[in-house]
């Protein structure tokens, strides 16, 4: 053998205890000098007991094949019979002094009096075999019968004759008729009064402490679970009474109680019915929880009640919300005073909805009209605007006859205070046109809080899809979750009832029956929680106001600014256009005067062009030269006095741009050496002119987009003719070097001003889609979220009830 | 079969019946776990995890049954769920009564146990026949030369060479995997 061989040997032998004495104290000797050495003997006693697992487990999974394979033969049997509905509980007594042992054959010997103190016995008393189990009185106890009821018995639960718990060791008598064989032998009927029952099974239990019968500690109850693959709807608990001939007759059926398992309540839907669904329509992500959580809970802002606002401005949470235009005064002021001047001035047109009256209504009006200024402009006065040719005011004037009032003496804030109100609404008086549920209430209990209780369930997560629906003046379906969440403590079909009650509807009827009760072992602090709920559900509102309102004041803010930006950039480019005018005004005057051979008399000073010069002489050139420039016409001057000739050409460039149709937009500038600045080039369709003046070098740089690519050309020394681009993809950055790079000194920042302009214009645009997407998205879902607000209600689904009505009525 | 049958079941090493038995508990053992948030097959890791900590004790000598088989295997069961619970940062545990099995009694083996996984897989990882010879000579206990006839070894000795080969490839393995951990 070899070495490592011998060595794991003598280990092996030293594990077992089979090393001679002396080798065994040689062994020690060694194994304290050699940390080597002890590492193999950890290594291999560690070896032997995984060796041991390895075999236990083997045993334990034919154990368990074995058992799940016997469990199966066993639901299979039961099925048959699950088709129908009772299970009852016999009361009887029997003296029994086994330990937890199944006793099948032992004879039946019933003691004289049974648990109501009668001689009463029915047959199947004395047919049925005892089952008796021995525990503590004073502890938890689980224990499971022959047929497989599981019986889960508290501490304690047991009282005696004068209502105290029962002490010590108390028997527990358990009798069972699970299937039809065992129903017949045991002689038990089903029958309650005349009526004919169908069985789930029938089991007697009873607890006995020295041969007296015990009591059930009504407030601390056993919970019994019986077999079968699952709980028919309607199934309910009889008792049974004991008849002279010997037969049980079933009396006071209660619904069966079921315990509720409790899931991970993160991963249940709280979320109005169709809200996923609607949006998963619609091309949203509707699994992103970031999503769909923003818009949701957004609606919250219009459940921030009147006095909660006063108070929250009491705790500063609210103070700080700035508004739009008043900053000085709080937001809510300003929707009111918009509403207040909407209603005086717009309400006898527009409605607040989609429905027209005279004038169309103003929901959805920001996804149509062109932007807040235009809405300005038009308040101010439409007839104007239409007037200047402007394409949305001609087609929407276009569309209805009848024109509205000029409010030319209204002021820009009070417009502002109606596009806010007609924007985002009163929300003050929210609750009153919003008809649902908060949805800061959904969040305050769709957290972590609440897991293991009654709301982290599948059987809650089912009630509330309902609770979003019930739209009714009695119960109103925020009523309704309220008395859910507070009343935590109680059976899930107490609370159904009462919500049945409250006039939630008979889908809250038909849950009550179902019998669901609790979560087992579930979160005691139900009174915490209920005031948990209470100060979220407010705390989140005013915060999701606040964040709500934050937002749109924000985007206000980038209206303004952007409206300042555009003005700038307006009065920059009439100013380039002028000095680029300018500019070539003077460099044609120059070669015009070299031509006619003549030197330029100086410009009189602060009216150096077009001017009306009353004495006749050079004038005129001046005047050709300004002309020709003006309309870009080659100048072709014969002086009258020399005959001598001035002539400037302005030649046609065309650009024509390929495949245009598939850019957004293309810009085409001409950076001419002469100027300080660039000509913007128009066109459209992708053909670009422009009239080039032969004194100038021309350089050419092209611009386009498309979504989020850009694309770029650059040429220089264009001449004029026809050029064809093809723009090459590119970036941003690439665009900037180049044209940094590219273009004149003098011109740069020019160029710069332009790209910078350019960068934002694009960003504005993206903001306004993304805004008009909201805004779009929020009227859409509105009616999905509110359900009792869409034109006509949606009824909850009563295909999805378990029950039907026949079935109820039996 | 009563409790004391069990245990004597479990010292005369006829575990197969044991297993089977027991298993009748393990409904109430899954429910308590499915209740807390735990899936089918870790009811069922959980409460193998528990049979093994059970029999290792009850084959003990000085084990003293002080209540119902079933209470304490459902005590073993609800103490390793919550410890991987905890694990978990999960906050939702199966509470724990004072009415129960002293815990103190079984927490020093079932810890034992998870230490000793690491090996279980080494082996179970062997190759079928290795772990085959080693389970016959180790687990059940049989004698070399019987094995030898099981296993189709032309000897005693070859059987005997062979039960050390497969053991040191097991202490390479484990050893390597310790090393990683």
């Amino acid at each position: 053998m070899r070495k490592e061989l011998e060595l794991m040997d003598t280990i092996e032998k030293y594990i077992n205890g089979s090393l001679s004495e002396a080798d065994k104290v040689a062994f020690e000797k060694k194994l304290a000098a050699s940390p080597e050495l002890q590492k193999e003997l950890e290594v291999q006693q560690q070896l032997m007991k995984g060796i041991e697992r390895t075999g236990l487990k083997q045993s334990i999974k034919k154990a368990s094949k074995k058992y799940t394979l016997n469990r199966n033969l066993r639901n299979w049997g039961l099925s048959g019979l699950t088709v129908a509905i009772i299970t009852a509980g016999a009361l009887l007594i029997y003296n029994s002094v086994t330990k937890n042992n199944v006793n099948e054959n032992a004879p039946n010997i019933l003691p004289e009096l049974n648990e109501q103190g009668t001689k009463l016995w029915s047959d199947a008393d004395k047919y049925l075999p005892l089952q008796s189990f021995e525990l503590n009185a004073e502890k938890d106890t689980v224990v499971e019968t022959t047929d497989g009821i599981v019986i889960a018995i508290p501490a304690n639960s047991f009282l005696d004759a004068n209502g105290n718990p029962a002490k010590g060791t108390i028997a527990l008598e358990v009798k069972e008729a699970l299937n039809a064989a065992d129903v017949m032998k045991a002689g038990l009927n089903t029958k309650s009064g005349d009526k004919l029952l169908e069985t789930g099974g029938m089991f007697y239990i009873n607890a006995r402490k020295d041969g007296k019968s015990l009591n059930i500690d009504p407030e601390n109850p056993l919970y019994a679970e019986i077999p079968s693959e699952e709980t028919k709807p309607g199934m309910q608990l009889f008792e049974g009474k004991r008849l002279p001939d010997g037969t049980l007759d079933w009396i006071n059926p209660k619904p069966i109680e079921k315990n509720l398992l409790p899931v991970d309540i993160l991963s249940l839907n709280f979320y109005p019915p169709d809200y996923l669904g609607a949006l998963s329509s619609w091309g949203y992500n509707a699994k992103d929880r970031k999503f769909t959580d923003s818009l949701y809970y957004s609606f919250a802002s219009h459940f921030l009640s009147k006095e909660a606002i006063t108070e929250a401005f009491q705790n500063d949470t609210l103070r700080d919300v700035s508004t739009a235009s008043l900053s000085s005064q709080p937001g809510d002021a300003v929707a009111l005073r918009g509403e207040e001047l909407f209603n005086r001035n717009c309400a006898v047109c527009h409605s607040m909805g989609t429905n027209k009256i005279t004038g169309p209504g103003m929901s959805g009006l920001f996804t149509r009209v062109p932007s807040d200024e235009w809405v300005h402009k038009f308040i101010k006065n439409n007839d104007a605007l239409i007037k200047s040719g402007d394409a949305y005011a001609v087609k929407i004037s276009q569309y209805d006859a009848s024109a509205m009032t000029v409010f030319s003496y209204m002021s820009d804030d009070d417009i502002d205070a109606i596009i806010r109100y007609i924007k985002y609404g009163n929300s003050i008086d929210g609750s009153d046109y919003i008809n649902g549920i908060n949805p800061a209430k959904i969040k305050a209990i769709w957290n972590e809080k609440f897991q293991n209780t009654l709301l982290a369930t599948r059987e809650f997560e089912e009630r509330l899809s309902y609770i979003h629906r019930v739209c009714n003046d009695r119960g109103s379906n925020e009523q309704i979750l309220d008395l859910y969440v507070n009343n935590l403590d109680k059976n899930l079909s107490a609370i159904d009832s009462m919500a049945a009650e409250l006039g939630a509807g008979a889908a809250f009827a038909k849950f009550a029956l179902r019998g669901d009760g609790k979560v087992k072992n579930g979160n005691r602090d139900v009174r915490l929680l209920k005031d948990y709920y209470e100060r979220r559900a407010k705390m989140y509102t005013e915060q999701l106001t606040k964040a709500v309102r934050e937002f749109w004041d924000d985007q206000s803010e980038k209206d303004k600014e952007a409206f300042r930006k555009r003005n700038e950039n307006k009065l920059n480019e009439a100013e380039r256009v002028s000095d680029n005018f300018k500019k070539e005004v003077e460099l044609n005057l120059s070669e015009a005067y070299r031509q006619l051979g003549q030197k330029r008399p100086k410009p009189s000073p602060g009216a150096p062009y077009g001017v009306h010069v009353a004495t006749t002489g050079w004038y005129n050139v001046d005047a050709f030269v300004i002309e020709s420039v003006a309309n870009r016409t080659t100048l072709d001057y014969i002086d009258p006095a020399s005959k001598k000739r001035a002539e400037i050409k302005y030649q046609p460039l065309n650009i024509s741009i390929s495949d245009a149709r598939k850019y957004d937009r293309v810009l085409v500038y001409l950076l001419p050496d002469e100027l300080n600045s660039f000509m913007r080039v128009k066109g459209a369709n992708g053909v670009f002119k422009e009239e080039l003046n032969e004194l100038m070098i021309y350089k050419m740089v092209c611009i386009a987009y498309k979504g989020e690519e850009s694309f770029y050309f650059s040429q220089d020394n264009i001449k004029p003719g026809t050029t064809t681009v093809s723009l090459i993809k590119t970036t941003n950055e690439d665009i900037r070097t180049n044209v940094n790079r590219y273009t004149g000194k003098s011109q740069v920042k020019a160029m710069n001003d332009e790209l910078n302009f350019i960068a934002f214009e694009k960003q504005e645009q993206k903001r306004q889609q993304k805004l008009s997407r909201i805004r779009e998205l929020t009227e859409k879902v509105k009616p999905v979220i509110f359900p009792c607000m869409a034109a006509v209600p949606a009824k909850p689904d009563s295909s999805k009830s378990a029950m039907t009505e026949s079935e109820l009525s039996e | 079969m009563n409790d004391q049958k069990i245990i004597e079941l479990i010292r005369s090493r006829r575990q197969d019946k044991v297993f089977t038995t027991l298993y009748s508990y393990f409904p109430v053992v899954k429910k308590m776990i499915l209740a807390h948030g735990g899936r089918p097959e870790d009811a069922e890791d959980i409460y193998q995890e528990a049979l093994i900590v059970f029999y290792k004790k009850a084959a003990a000598g000085d084990f003293k049954l002080t209540s119902a088989i079933s209470t304490y295997l459902y005590s073993i069961a609800r103490f390793m769920w919550n410890d991987r619970l905890k694990r978990q940062q999960k906050n939702t545990f199966v509470e724990l009564g004072d009415n129960h099995v002293n815990e103190a009694e079984f927490v020093p083996a079932v810890e034992a146990e998870d230490q000793y996984r690491l090996a279980e897989k080494v082996i179970s990882e062997l190759g079928d026949r290795c772990c085959e010879l080693l389970l016959l000579f180790y687990y059940q206990g049989k004698k070399l030369r019987n094995i030898a006839t099981k296993m189709g070894y032309n000897s005693e000795n070859t059987a005997k060479n062979q039960k050390y080969k497969c053991l040191e490839a097991a202490k390479i393995k484990l050893k390597s995997l310790q090393q990683i951990s």
